[in-house]
């Protein structure tokens, strides 16, 4: 591949990068009275605060605390927790396997159904499948995936009792590490296995009707191999793009689907260190999901121009 | 009315609205309980005539609870989706009329702005500045801000070279005068379909950052904050829980129902913009 075709898909991740940085550093001057005072408390010593203000490098003035910010976060180290004393480094790390495990299983779970079910609409359009199917995406997608958390909770924890309902399952026992996961993965894909089938029909179908599906016929070429192989790698292109902008709101839908079956994950970590005013951990922990995000953008990205020739053409 | 006719859903969607609008609008007037108030002789209180839905764990009446929680929703989803729809169209059609280095500007603006994941870049401030009403609203209208924002552009700079528009300028009429008069009122309809999309968006970021805490403050009614009510005394009642989940369902489904079928139905060129 070109490296001319990437770069300006680089450098617009760097930008979008600088610019989180700038806004969680921004959030820190805007907190009401500062970090130190509101990690500690109201009722916290003048003396405490000084030691920790000292800490936390907050008695610098303001650009040299930008300044270590950014190259704090741009080493990939965030210092060390002023509660726990651990590296917040490695308190995101132990979690974030957690979270990637959760998201992959969604997106894996949404193509698995998503795609075969918008090719059969889409090979039949208008016909009854096509139909129900326009109706049961609408409706997949529009239930918020916490309201579908919390049904599979009550459902699971009160009727069904076939899988657990909380944590993420004995460390080092793959399989309850992977039962686990169900209810979770469920929580965060249904919506997405609606959204995947959308885009997809509707994507093949435009490409259906492009002429050369027409010659492709003409060469008696089979029905079964122009849907799946001709049509759906072109039809794929639009697909894989939105599931790169959405991969922002599968992040959000861990954070609830974490919090809901008690998992531990990024999304748990930034929630627990809001309610304990830890920003500082809030800080890397939300900065670390826009680097997630971004980067799936940018694999998508990468993709495309391994999916699409013309596009390397226009590029190089 | 013929669009509606012609599409299932569409109809479905526009009776889950309605009765959503009536339950909102009219359930705070006519239900005889304060949202707010205490009675706790009565708490998890079976449904009855008195209590059509039953009780919360502090006593209050989950039917008159969740009749404000739904007006709030209805209020701070349209207000939010309107801001952004002002703010994005505002800025994306400048920019069509801007100097090129300006409109330029606004533009990685608009990137950079959708380069966030909306719920996360909410967490994020909402963890510095604290949670409240005041700050929810600005927060989710600039996540929407961007998606307006270029199609508003993309049109403007189509209606620029409109054959009327060009008489418009020869008649002398300034640039204000043109996008104030002729660009905006053109580009408004399927701006507002699409807009109605972002509803159901909008009410499910609100209700969830409120059932996360960090949205509506109690001891004010709003979905998000009796689902995480309902969540925490789900042992002693799953009701409240089924109670609030059913009406976000039904107000996020029939918004996305009728809002779907309304663009379809209207301009089916306008699949291609959302």
């Amino acid at each position: 591949m070109h490296l001319g075709a990437v770069l300006p898909h680089i450098a617009s991740t760097l930008a979008v990068l600088a610019a989180a940085m700038l806004l969680l550093f921004a959030l820190t001057l805007a907190i009401p009275g500062d970090p130190a005072t509101a990690l500690l408390g109201p009722r916290a010593t003048p003396a405490a605060i000084a030691a920790i203000t000292a800490e936390m490098g907050l008695d610098r003035p303001v650009p040299v605390r930008l300044w270590r910010f950014m190259i704090v976060l741009a080493r990939g180290q965030f210092g060390t927790d002023i509660v726990s004393g651990r590296p917040i480094g490695s308190m995101i790390a132990e979690v974030l396997p957690f979270t990637l495990a959760l998201a992959g299983a969604a997106i894996a779970l949404a193509l698995a159904l998503g795609v075969p079910a918008g090719i059969y609409a889409a090979a039949r359009p208008g016909g009854l499948a096509d139909r129900v199917l326009a109706l049961g995406s609408v409706a997949l997608v529009a239930v918020p995936n916490f309201v579908v958390a919390l049904a599979l909770l009550l459902l699971f924890s009160l009727v069904l009792h076939v899988l657990p309902v909380e944590g993420a399952g004995a460390p080092g026992d793959p399989l309850d590490q992977l039962r686990h996961l169900v209810l979770p993965t469920l929580a965060v894909g249904l919506g997405w296995i609606g959204y995947v089938a959308r885009l997809v029909r509707a994507s093949l179908i435009e490409v259906l009707a492009q002429p050369y599906i027409r010659t492709a016929r003409a060469f008696g070429i089979g029905r079964a191999r122009i849907l799946w192989v001709l049509a759906l790698r072109n039809a794929a292109i639009p697909s894989l793009a939105a599931i790169g902008v959405g991969f922002g709101r599968l992040l959000g839908g861990a954070v609830f689907a974490e919090i809901i079956f008690a998992r531990p994950g990024l999304g748990s970590l930034i929630f627990d260190a809001i309610e304990a005013r830890n920003y500082p951990v809030v800080q890397a922990g939300v900065f670390v999901a826009i680097l997630l995000f971004v980067a799936a953008n940018l694999a998508v990205d990468a993709l495309f121009l391994w999916l699409d020739p013309r596009l390397r053409m226009a590029a190089a | 009315m013929k669009v509606l006719r012609r599409s299932p859903g569409g109809s479905a969607g526009a009776a889950l609205v309605l009765s959503v609008l009536i339950f909102g609008l009219l359930g705070p007037l006519l239900s005889p309980y304060d949202p707010t108030g205490i009675d706790v002789a009565q708490r998890f209180a079976a449904p009855s005539w008195l209590h059509p839905f039953g009780t919360d764990q502090l006593g209050r009446d989950l039917a008159t609870r969740l009749a404000y929680a739904t007006r709030l929703a209805l209020g701070l989803a349209s207000g939010t989706v309107a801001l952004a729809l002002l703010g994005g169209v505002g800025l994306g059609a400048g920019t069509a009329f801007a100097a090129p280095r300006l409109a330029q500007i606004v533009l990685i603006g608009f990137d950079v702005l959708a380069a966030f994941p909306s719920l996360i870049l909410a967490l994020a401030i909402i963890a510095a500045l604290g949670r409240g009403i005041d700050r929810l609203v600005p927060i989710i209208a600039a996540s929407l801000l961007p998606h307006f924002g270029r199609i508003a552009r993309a049109q403007a700079l189509g209606l620029r070279s409109a054959a009327f528009v060009e008489a418009e300028r020869a008649l002398g009429a300034s640039t204000g005068r043109i996008l104030v008069m002729h660009i905006l009122p053109n580009m408004l309809g399927p701006l507002v379909v699409l807009a109605s999309l972002d509803l159901p968006v909008v009410v499910t970021l609100e209700a969830g950052l409120s059932f996360l805490g960090l949205g509506v403050t109690p001891p004010l009614a709003s979905l998000g904050t009796m689902l995480s009510e309902g969540f925490a005394n789900l042992i002693r009642s799953p009701a409240p829980l089924l109670a609030a989940g059913a009406v976000l369902v039904a107000m996020t489904l029939g918004f996305s129902l009728l809002g779907e079928a309304l663009r379809d139905g209207l301009d089916p060129r306008l699949r291609s913009l959302s």
